[in-house]
This record gives C-alpha cells, sequence and structure tokens, in this order.
C-alpha cells in the first residue's frame, strides 16, 4: 500500500507513481500510515542526505558516505540492523528530490574522490520498479567528477538499470549461501537472481561489486560459502567487479534483543561470540579470522586481481589475512580502485 | 479449570520473580515466549541472581528449548556454544593453569594483549614456571599467532 503526505504532492516520485498509474492514499504525516513493511509512504521530510558512514576507530573502516533518500526495507532479514536502528518498520522515501540532488551536489564540488551509495538505510534497489531513484539520481551521478555512486542490493530489480547510462555507477549485491537466504533473508532474490542480475549490470557496462557481509557461521559453513564462490567466479566477468568485502556477523546489544524476539529467532544465535572492543557481539577472533581467510583465499584463487577489503574487522585480522593494516578512513579509502 | 489456575499460579510466580529482581523489561518480553514451567523451575532449582536468570532466558531462547522440565546438566550439555578453534584456546589455558600459570584476556582476545600470571616462593619455584613455559612454547607462538 503506498501513501503520499500531502506536502510530498507535485515532488518527483509521486510524478512517477502516476505515470505508472498506481493508486495512493493522501495523509498529512506519516503516523497515519501503517507501520508494517509493505508500506511505502512518500514524505516530505527533510533531512542531511549525504554524509560519511558512522564508524569506529576501533575497528577498520572505510570513508564511505551514505544517501539517506529512503528509510526501511521491504525485505526482512533476520540479522538486518534497521531492526535496532530504525524506529519504524514502514518504507519512508524522501521527496524532496531537490534537497537530496543539492546534498551530492555539494559532495561533488569538493576536492575528494567520494565513494556514495543509497543501501545504508534500506536495499537500493528493491522498490526500483515503484520510486526509481536509479532514473532520478543517475543522470546526475552520470555528470559527477568526483562520487562514484552505489546501488546496493539483495533484489534483482534491475530493469531501469539497463535503460541508464552505467557511468560513475557501481551496481553491489549482498551475498550468502542458498541456504542463509532461504532461512535467514526473506523475501529476496535468490542467489541465483542476483548472479544473474550482476551479470547481466556488468553486460550493460556497469561495474559491479559484492558484499560477503554477513559471513555466518552454521554447519555446512565453510561448503556452502565455497559453492557460492564458485558459482559467482563461473558467472560474473572478473574484469567487471570493481570491489569485494568481507566481514562476519556482528550485532548490538539492541539488535540481538530484537532478534530474540522475532517469531523464529535465528539459529545462528548460538554461536561462538564475544563482545568486541566496539560492544558489539562478534565471533570469537580466531574463529571469525579463519572465516573470512577461508572466503578471502577461496575469491583470490580465483581472481587474483579483484580488491578485497574487509568491513568493520581489526586490524590484526587485516594484517593475519591479507597481510597488512590498511589505516584508518581515509588510508582505507585511498586503497579503493575508483574507476574514474 | 485446573489447568487454567496452574497456568496463572506459573504466571504469578515468574511475575513475583520479576519484580523482586528488577527484571528488565525485554528480559521479561523474551521469557514471556518461553515455556514458563521450564522457568519455574530453573528459579526453584537454581535461585539466579537477575545477571544469571537474564543470560538463561538469552540462551533458551538462542537454542530454540521447548523442554517442559530444567535439568542442569540436560541444559549445560545443550549450550555448548564453543568453536573448536575456541576449545583449544581453553584447554592450553587450562594446562597452563594446572602448572600455576594463569592467563587473562581483559577483551576476550580481542587483541594479543594478555595478562599473565604466577606466585613463586622460591628460586625453584620460578625456574618450574620457566621450564613450563618453555614447554608450551610452540603452543603460545600459536595461540599469539591466532590472536595476532
Amino acid at each position: 500500500m503506498i501513501y503520499v503526505e500531502c506536502a510530498a504532492q507535485g515532488s518527483l516520485p509521486v510524478k512517477f507513481l502516476e505515470q505508472q498509474g498506481r493508486d495512493y492514499t493522501l495523509i498529512d504525516g506519516v503516523t497515519e500510515a501503517p507501520n508494517d513493511k509493505s508500506t511505502i509512504i512518500v514524505c516530505k521530510k527533510r533531512d542531511l542526505f549525504c554524509h560519511p558512514c558512522p564508524a569506529t576507530k576501533i575497528y577498520r573502516c572505510c570513508n564511505y558516505y551514505t544517501a539517506d533518500v529512503m528509510e526501511g526495507c521491504p525485505f526482512d532479514c533476520s540479522y538486518c540492523i534497521l531492526q535496532a536502528y530504525l524506529e519504524h518498520k514502514n518504507i519512508q522515501v524522501s521527496a524532496d528530490l531537490d534537497s537530496i540532488r543539492q546534498s551530492i551536489r555539494e559532495i561533488d564540488h569538493g576536492s575528494v574522490k567520494v565513494r556514495m551509495g543509497t543501501g545504508e538505510l534500506s536495499d537500493s534497489l528493491a522498490l526500483d520498479n515503484i520510486i526509481p531513484y536509479t532514473k532520478m539520481l543517475i543522470p546526475q551521478i552520470n555528470d559527477s567528477k568526483n562520487i562514484q555512486f552505489e546501488f546496493k542490493t539483495k533484489s534483482a530489480n534491475i530493469a531501469n538499470l539497463l535503460e541508464l547510462n552505467p557511468h560513475n555507477v557501481v551496481v553491489s549485491w549482498s551475498l550468502n549461501p542458498e541456504y542463509i537466504i532461504n532461512s535467514q533473508e526473506h523475501g529476496t532474490a535468490s542467489l541465483s537472481k542476483r548472479l544473474e542480475a550482476a551479470k547481466s549490470c556488468a553486460e550493460a557496462g556497469y561495474r559491479v561489486a559484492f558484499h560477503f557481509d554477513p559471513v555466518i557461521y552454521y554447519d555446512s559453513w565453510e561448503k556452502d560459502y565455497m559453492a557460492l564462490v564458485e558459482m559467482l567466479v563461473n558467472t560474473v566477468p572478473e574484469q567487471s567487479v570493481e570491489y569485494i568485502s568481507i566481514s562476519t556477523f556482528r550485532a548490538t546489544t539492541k539488535l540481538v534483543e530484537r532478534m530474540r524476539l522475532r517469531h523464529l529467532p535465528p539459529s545462528y544465535l548460538q554461536g561462538d561470540f564475544i563482545q568486541g572492543l566496539d560492544g558489539k557481539m562478534r565471533y570469537f577472533k580466531p574463529l571469525r579470522r579463519m572465516m573470512i581467510d577461508k572466503v578471502y583465499s577461496s575469491l583470490k584463487y580465483y581472481w587474483r586481481d579483484v580488491f578485497i577489503y574487509l568491513c568493520m574487522e581489526h586490524a590484526s585480522v587485516w594484517e593475519s589475512v591479507l597481510g597488512f593494516d590498511p589505516g584508518e578512513r581515509e588510508e582505507l579509502e585511498r586503497l579503493f580502485p575508483l574507476f574514474f | 479449570m485446573f489447568r487454567h489456575s496452574s497456568v496463572n499460579k506459573r504466571q504469578d510466580k515468574l511475575l513475583d520473580y520479576a519484580n523482586t529482581k528488577k527484571l528488565p523489561h525485554n528480559t521479561l518480553l523474551i521469557a514471556s515466549r518461553l515455556n514458563a514451567s521450564y522457568l519455574i523451575e530453573y528459579i526453584d532449582v537454581e535461585k539466579p541472581s537477575m545477571q544469571q536468570f537474564k543470560k538463561f532466558v538469552e540462551t533458551v531462547t538462542d537454542f530454540q528449548i521447548t523442554a517442559e522440565h530444567y535439568k542442569r546438566e540436560e541444559f549445560l550439555a545443550l549450550t555448548e556454544r564453543r568453536s573448536a578453534v575456541h576449545i583449544k584456546v581453553d584447554m592450553f589455558l587450562k594446562a597452563l593453569n594446572a602448572k600455576g600459570i594463569s592467563v587473562n584476556s581483559a577483551n576476550n582476545f580481542e587483541t594479543n594483549d594478555l595478562r599473565w600470571s604466577f606466585s613463586t616462593s622460591s628460586l625453584r619455584d620460578l625456574e618450574k614456571i620457566c621450564e613450563a613455559l618453555e614447554e608450551a612454547k610452540a603452543t603460545l607462538d600459536e595461540l599469539y599467532d591466532d590472536l595476532r
């Protein structure tokens, strides 16, 4: 069900809805709409749209920027941080395209090359057939001098992308074995659909990226992740891959509480966890180092030249698996192979 | 009718415990979804502190334990979370402990800063500690390697 705040009438996202002939209900404010994942609300709220991704100095982070154009996700992944981070379950879409574009423009006018994406508070493409942010943002991104823009997804919703110019755009997929997708990533595209979508985007000239995040420990994890890597390398051409991230499951106390309150708490909570230096629950370090090493080595076996980084991991794990400590934010960011 | 009153009795008992121990709201919420008689038996047998009860509720939830009756040994056997690599570290530290050397990590082994402690009352005691460390050298090297 789609709702539109009265103040958002006439905005570009609403015009797209009208062009598609979609019904919507007008409301005065977001509190009038149901608070569930099947509800989309186009709203006028102003916010700081583009900002550096929150990071910690304790674990190594890159200098990624997030563009918060949408809050909430139609998918229902058991480990998703949004369960703890957002106060609402519905999907709130910003109608204020002018401010979003201005926010991107301001960053583009700086002197630093920036990677930015919309996948932090939502899935970048899950609703692109309804609210086509790709169409609204990519023409501006194509002209940008300093921004490489990432659309991060667990969907196969790429129809709009195939009609747009891929210049300065990276399309990325979060990947997990089919077992995890089926049991924990409710509503998302199957692994083969994600990989086929990545292949199509690569053929259309897009740079593609992959996130092995979160890598989850379970009985057959090693065999399943190795099979996943094989499927990936057999489907997507190496030369189209911009980067790959790896990180194991981690969660704040609040998120773990939310997970325990789910109808079926995920069985991977039975894992070997400790409280990390940032207070988050993480796998015991030698265990996660081993997990990361297996996935990293397997990827490097097939794709020697692809840039692989670890997301929010300790410098010692970087040293142990990749052989070096990348340093803090800007230092790590400089290692990324920006294609422009 | 009997069943109804026994269910109420269990809930009352759980609520009494929650009030007395000032259980956090979320713990109570998670507990309310578990088997009440299992929780009550645990409270009766173990007389847990609030923290112990919280941990218990979390563990029962994570392991999706649906048993009616609480039995300590069965519970402990079901809840072994440690991975092989963690058990290996534990066993090594236990072996050192048996030789009078205690090793602690202030941050759950997230860094390789370990606190070593032992006490000696003679040079011979100290020599024994050194010998034990010498014997364990290869494993120690491996441990630091794992933590590095």
